[in-house]
């Protein structure tokens, strides 16, 4: 018992912390990050393509006078210790969070953020309640699955004239909003479901539910699953033959699918929110990007960190804007009144406003051709 | 020396809500809720030697049971029973199968109970929401803590007076010899639905405390790591000693938040990503290595203290 009592003093001498997070010299901005945990592949990126646009700034001179300063805290997307990394934030003091990563993370975190008056700002969570209902400190970025699924399946539907539509979703909260989506739509559109199926998270066979849906004859079937699932469903549909056209959300659009998934993913349609730095064909922008982005972090960029970097550009633009006295509120305010045209990467144009406060309000359909993403689409607005 | 190195604790205890930043209150609460779980888990496993891998059920119940009550007005003397009482059912049914069974049989039963668990936590979408996950009660963070630590003493002691008794002697007889146990007229079948019943009133305990601290909870938290990650904490602490859940538990959650410090001290410009987690791992192996009996048998040996 002693040597639990004098563990417990030792526990009791911890650090006491002081608020902030605006000084005459830096701002400091937190970011809880997955860096080795089962998004860790996301995390790192989310990490990159933040500190890449603050570095950009930093190395201008910063926001009028002042250095960004990013400090990443890693959660290992276990919300125990999002909400330990939260209140050392809170007690070093940040102005602001940025692109916090996972959605048991941010639906842990973001009241305590919005409590302490800190911005919540473009979480990579796609989950409507981190934009709405609208608050003066919360910003979202990408919205839900049952918003972006909707408008790239509609197209593909009224285009090709589907008429038996399936679904492969994953059984958890990610694959039933796709779900959601596709049900809604289908109920606008007057069709009915051919075939609904789904897998386990971690599943690395699809023979059966492949199977399934070939039995129904489905004509198009959309994939509300991740990278390793997709490459899994899309090659099995394949190997056995059948060349039905499959469309996954944004979830799947990322470079690592057909890198991984070789020649057999030609021809599936993605739901895609942000482009993929491609250096083919790149304008001398996005190519000096691309060099600049691997010296720096000695791999190559995918989609994460142009999201990254659109969210932290946004963050910055507003910072300008907001003064050089700047508040959670004059920021917010700024962040309100920010409209972007289209950038170097071809990102969508962003508006938002007092009564949005979601910024990638558009989808585009890309497809995989000859091994890398091309867009069949230009932007959509999503489903409200 | 032990009477006043115990009224030291238990006044930095006292003067922790006031002394401490919300970040060092926050890992005390997360102790105390762990020391909960961990002393159901240290009489189930360390005590009765019943091998559960699926105390995590236990504490998810609790914490859904606890969301969902108080959420519906229920105060907080009439939850927090509630929620151990549920918990400890489904402790009885987890018991089922482990009166027949030992050893690494029960560990893959009661493994599977606990994926039994999370899949109704997962289905059951009208009462817990399903994967979307509950949105808890806010808590004021010094009364939480005051509870927390509470409960954390207050389990330490009943766990000292039920092995001190006669129930205490029958599980240890029981991890020793259950063929024995039975000749010198213990009833073994029984005596094992007591052990989870007990344990997992503890966990549902810890489960509704768990609930208001993190204010948010879905069933992917509830899974087999969290159940692991308390059977390590009883090793690392050290198997069969009330020192050894503490120790564990102050372990578990100050030991990352440290290495998040030294990290911080070190200041790189961009730290390794997950380099938290292998100097996690590292201590972790070093532990084991150096301290095989536990923190509290490696402090036990050392002169020094």
């Amino acid at each position: 018992m002693r040597h639990a009592l004098f563990a417990l003093l030792c526990l009791c001498l911890s650090a006491l912390a002081s608020a902030g997070g605006v000084t005459p010299a830096e701002i400091r901005v937190g970011s809880l990050q997955d860096l080795s945990g089962p998004i860790a592949s996301l995390g790192t990126h989310f990490r990159n393509g933040t500190q890449m646009r603050f570095d950009e700034e930093n190395a201008k001179g910063g926001v009028h006078g002042r250095q960004l300063k990013l400090l990443v805290e890693d959660t290992g997307y276990d919300p125990k210790r999002a909400v330990l990394a939260t209140e050392k934030l809170l007690g070093t003091g940040v102005f602001a969070v940025i692109h916090n990563l996972g959605s048991p993370v941010v639906m842990a975190t973001m009241p305590r953020f919005l409590d302490a008056g800190v911005l919540h700002l473009f979480p990579g969570a796609p989950l409507k309640e981190v934009y709405e209902p609208v608050h003066p400190l919360k910003f979202g970025m990408s919205p839900s699955y049952t918003q972006s699924v909707p408008p790239g399946a509609r197209h593909l539907i009224r285009t090709h004239g589907y008429k038996r539509v399936g679904i492969l979703y994953q059984d958890d909260d990610m694959g039933r909003e796709v779900l959601r989506g596709i049900d809604t739509l289908l109920g606008e559109l007057g069709l009915a479901w051919c075939e609904r199926t789904s897998y386990k998270r971690g599943a690395t066979d699809f023979a059966a539910q492949i199977a399934k849906l070939r039995a129904a004859d489905c004509d198009f079937v959309v994939l509300g699953t991740v990278v390793r699932e997709t490459i899994g469903a899309y090659t099995e549909a394949r190997r056995g033959g059948w060349q039905v056209p499959m469309m996954v959300t944004a979830s799947g659009y990322t470079a690592q699918v057909p890198q991984l998934g070789g020649a057999a993913m030609d021809g599936l349609y993605a739901v895609a929110l942000i482009p993929q730095p491609e250096p083919d064909g790149a304008n001398r922008a996005l190519a000096d990007w691309i060099v600049r982005y691997k010296e720096k972090f000695k791999t190559e960029p995918n989609t994460w960190d142009v999201y990254t970097w659109v969210g932290a550009d946004l963050f910055v633009r507003a910072l300008h804007a907001a003064g050089s006295q700047p508040t959670p509120q004059n920021v917010s305010a700024a962040l309100e009144r920010l409209q972007t045209s289209r950038d170097f990467f071809g990102s969508q144009p962003i508006a938002l406003s007092p009564s949005n406060h979601l910024a990638l309000g558009q989808v585009r359909v890309a497809q995989i051709r000859n091994g890398r993403w091309e867009n069949v689409t230009d932007y959509l607005p999503i489903a409200h | 020396m032990h009477r006043a190195l115990a009224l030291v604790v238990l006044l930095a205890l006292a003067a922790a809500p006031a002394m401490l930043s919300p970040w060092g209150l926050s890992q005390l609460t997360f102790v105390a809720i762990y020391v909960v779980a961990g002393t159901g888990l240290m009489l189930l496993a360390g005590h009765a030697g019943q091998l559960s891998l699926c105390h995590a059920a236990f504490i998810g119940v609790g914490a859904y049971a606890e969301a969902i009550l108080h959420a519906r007005g229920w105060p907080l003397p009439l939850s927090l029973p509630a929620a151990m009482a549920l918990a400890s059912l489904t402790g009885i049914v987890a018991a089922w199968p482990a009166r027949k069974l030992s050893g690494i049989y029960l560990a893959i039963a009661t493994l599977s109970f606990g994926f039994i668990v999370q899949e109704i936590l997962m289905r059951w979408e009208a009462v817990t929401g399903g994967n979307t996950g509950l949105a808890v009660t806010r808590f004021d963070a010094g009364k939480l803590y005051w509870l927390a630590l509470a409960a954390a003493l207050g389990a330490l002691w009943l766990l000292d007076r039920l092995l001190a008794g006669r129930l205490g002697r029958a599980f240890v007889a029981l991890r020793e010899d259950a063929t024995a146990a039975t000749a010198i007229g213990v009833a073994v079948p029984h005596l094992k639905v007591t052990a989870f019943a007990l344990a997992a009133a503890f966990g549902g305990l810890a489960g509704a405390l768990y609930a208001h601290q993190l204010r948010f909870i879905s069933p992917e938290q509830f899974d087999w790591v969290m159940s692991i990650e308390l059977l390590m904490m009883l090793v690392i602490g050290g198997l069969g000693t009330r020192a050894g859940i503490v120790l564990g538990a102050a372990f578990l959650i100050a030991l990352p938040q440290a290495i998040a410090l030294l990290r911080d001290a070190l200041a790189w410009e961009t730290p390794p990503a997950g380099i938290e987690l292998f100097a996690f791992g590292l201590v972790l192996v070093l532990a084991l290595r150096w301290a095989p009996a536990g923190l509290a048998g490696w402090l036990k040996k050392s002169p020094s203290l």
